[in-house]
């Protein structure tokens, strides 16, 4: 049986093909072009860092969050090494949760001012949608400069791997 | 009543209704505990709120409007999201082993109408599945006509992904006609649905 670990980790693998995907076409990018995305790219950062932080009990002040992912995209090697960065956290923390840690809840919404909780599963699912949204609007930028990443479906990420 | 406390509110038994159901947390995060059948279930659930909000910002639209080409996969409003559809109702086809493929539309109206029973007809198809059912390898073709084989739970991300991807593009070419259709995240549709 598939169980929420399955699909959540399987989820955070997509959402790092697909952004390594947005990288390597932003590679064939000028300077001036790819400076017309930092900010799509730094927010699409900063989503993974500050909930990543939430989830492992370091929230981070909005100095942090800054110095993390704007302050970090500035060329494109550096904003390569930050997305590395936060990936590889992404990846660790899904690595040591179980079921139970998947369906443990984070309260989240008191940082707009409002008043709930989701699981650590239904947030992952946030931060994978949320890039799909962000991905999509910079393939449209991409495809324009004649760099486009290419087809970003989720079976276009699990098809290599199923013989 | 699902096992996590989510309930499934039709607003209407007919399937053909346009007004969106509603899943709702009864008793929030006592005793939670969701599996992968509940979240395809909240994915569906999330997929239809945010077909709808692209569905009336875009009936804001003139039909020019509506037709008029843009940056996006597939040029205009109108053509993304009736590509969506096309997905969505191909999708739910192969898994009921039938071919089917959406009406034609030459309206936002009939569009939306289309949206809803094909909205529905994919909530209803969810709606029962457990786990073991969603770990059951389906085999399809393609639109190129390969044989292919997923584990349904795949299918059904797919099928929202692919539709955030397609309402993203649709989402910004509305707000160039300042007809934005607000945020679309999932923690929004959440705020929404778990009052």
């Amino acid at each position: 049986m598939t169980t929420l670990s399955d699909q959540s980790r399987l989820l955070i693998d997509f959402n790092i093909w697909a952004d390594e995907r947005i990288l390597d076409a932003a590679a064939g990018l000028s300077d001036e072009q790819f400076g017309g995305l930092r900010g799509q790219l730094a927010h699409m950062l900063g989503t993974m860092v500050w909930w990543h932080g939430n989830w492992t009990g370091h929230p981070l002040d909005d100095d942090v969050i800054r110095s993390t992912t704007t302050d970090a995209v500035t060329t494109f090697d550096s904003t390569r090494a930050a997305y590395a960065r936060a990936h590889d956290d992404l990846r660790s923390f899904a690595a040591a949760l179980d079921d139970d840690g998947w369906n443990r809840s984070e309260r989240w919404w008191q940082r707009w001012g409002e008043n709930g909780e989701l699981s650590v599963g239904e947030l992952i699912v946030q931060v994978v949608n949320h890039g799909t949204q962000h991905r999509s609007e910079i393939a449209v930028v991409l495809s324009l400069a004649n760099c486009s990443p290419g087809d970003l479906d989720y079976l276009n990420f699990r098809l290599p791997q199923i013989p | 009543m699902f096992r996590n406390g989510y309930s499934y509110e039709p607003a209407s038994v007919s399937v053909t209704t346009i007004a969106m159901r509603r899943f709702r947390r009864e008793e929030m995060f006592t005793e939670m505990s969701i599996d992968i059948a509940d979240q395809m279930r909240a994915l569906v659930a999330y997929n239809r709120w945010a077909n709808g909000k692209v569905l009336d910002a875009a009936a804001r639209l003139t039909p020019a409007q509506l037709d008029g080409s843009g940056p996006s996969s597939f040029g205009s409003i109108r053509a993304n999201m009736t590509h969506l559809l096309t997905a969505q109702t191909t999708w739910l086809a192969r898994w009921r082993g039938e071919s089917g493929r959406p009406p034609e539309t030459s309206s936002i109206d009939e569009l939306r109408a289309a949206f809803a029973i094909a909205d529905d007809a994919l909530a209803a198809h969810v709606e029962p599945l457990t786990a073991d059912d969603l770990a059951r390898v389906v085999a399809y073709k393609n639109s190129r006509g390969d044989a292919q084989a997923r584990p349904f739970w795949q299918l059904v991300t797919q099928v929202v992904n692919h539709g955030t991807h397609h309402r993203a593009e649709s989402g910004a070419l509305l707000a160039t006609f300042d007809a934005s259709p607000g945020d679309m995240d999932f923690v929004y549709f959440a705020t929404e649905a778990y009052p």
